[in-house]
C-alpha cells in the first residue's frame, strides 16, 4: 500500500494497541512488525482486514468483560451469605 | 471464477476464521445454554470455557465476525474483470462468512480433541493460566495422625 496512507495507519493502530494497554510489550512489538509487513502489499486489503480483525476482536472483547462485570456485580449485591 | 493472488487468498480466509473464532469465543461465553462437545457424539454438555464447547450463540457470533471480514475483503478486492458483479460480491461474502465458521468450528473440533481443559472441582468451572496457559494440578497428600 502506498506509504503516504499505510504509515499513519500502522502508527495509529500501534498508538491504540499501546494506548489501550490491550498487549504485553513483546505483544506490541511483534504487532507492529505485522502490521507492517500487512502495509508491505500493494493491495490496501490485508491491512484493512487487520484493522478490521482488531477493532472488531477488541470490541467483542469489551463487551464480554463488561457484561461478565455486570453479572459478577449484580450475583455480589444480591447474595446474602 | 475469482482469481487472486494465493497469498491474498490465504490472508483472507486466515482472518475469516480467526475473526469467526475470536467472535465466538467471546461472545459464546455469555450464552445462556451450556456449551456441547463438538467432538463428543453424543453431543453432550460441558462446562463452559472447556475446549470444544460450542454454543449456538457462539457459532451465531463466529458467522458476525467472519461476516465482517469476508465484506470488507469483498468490497476491497480488486477482482477479475469477468466477475465484478455485485451478485458475485455478494455471492463470494457469503461463502466466505460460512468458510470462515468452518475454520472455527475446526479449531473447537481441535481444541476438544486435543486440548486438557480443567475443571475446579469446588465450583465447576474451567481454569485456565493466565495467558491461556494450563494450570498446574498439584497433588496433595493428607498426613494422618501428625500434628
Amino acid at each position: 500500500m502506498k506509504p503516504i496512507i499505510s504509515v499513519p495507519v500502522v502508527v495509529a493502530l500501534v498508538y491504540r494497541a499501546w494506548s489501550h494497554k490491550s498487549l504485553t510489550p513483546l505483544g506490541l512489538g511483534v504487532a507492529a512488525v505485522t502490521a507492517v509487513v500487512h502495509a508491505l502489499h500493494p493491495w490496501s486489503t490485508p491491512l484493512a482486514l487487520l484493522a478490521v480483525f482488531y477493532f472488531g476482536g477488541s470490541r467483542v472483547t469489551k463487551v464480554r468483560t463488561t457484561y461478565l462485570e455486570a453479572a459478577d456485580r449484580g450475583l455480589q449485591d444480591t447474595s446474602i451469605h | 471464477m475469482l482469481r487472486l493472488s494465493s497469498l491474498i487468498s490465504l490472508s483472507r480466509r486466515n482472518y475469516a476464521a480467526v475473526a469467526a473464532d475470536t467472535f465466538s469465543s467471546e461472545l459464546g461465553i455469555l450464552s445462556k445454554t451450556r456449551p456441547r462437545l463438538i467432538t463428543s457424539l453424543t453431543l453432550r454438555e460441558v462446562p463452559p470455557g472447556t475446549n470444544g464447547g460450542v454454543t449456538a450463540t457462539g457459532l451465531a457470533a463466529g458467522l458476525l465476525g467472519s461476516f465482517t471480514v469476508a465484506l470488507t475483503s469483498a468490497a476491497l478486492l480488486p477482482f477479475c474483470a469477468d466477475s465484478s458483479g455485485l451478485r458475485d460480491r455478494a455471492l463470494w461474502t457469503g461463502a466466505m462468512t460460512i468458510w470462515g465458521l468452518v475454520g472455527s468450528a475446526l479449531d473447537s473440533v481441535l481444541g476438544g480433541l486435543l486440548q486438557a481443559s480443567v475443571v475446579d472441582k469446588r465450583s465447576g468451572k474451567v481454569v485456565e493460566g493466565s495467558g491461556g496457559r494450563k494450570v498446574r494440578i498439584i497433588f496433595i497428600f493428607l498426613t494422618l495422625g501428625q500434628n
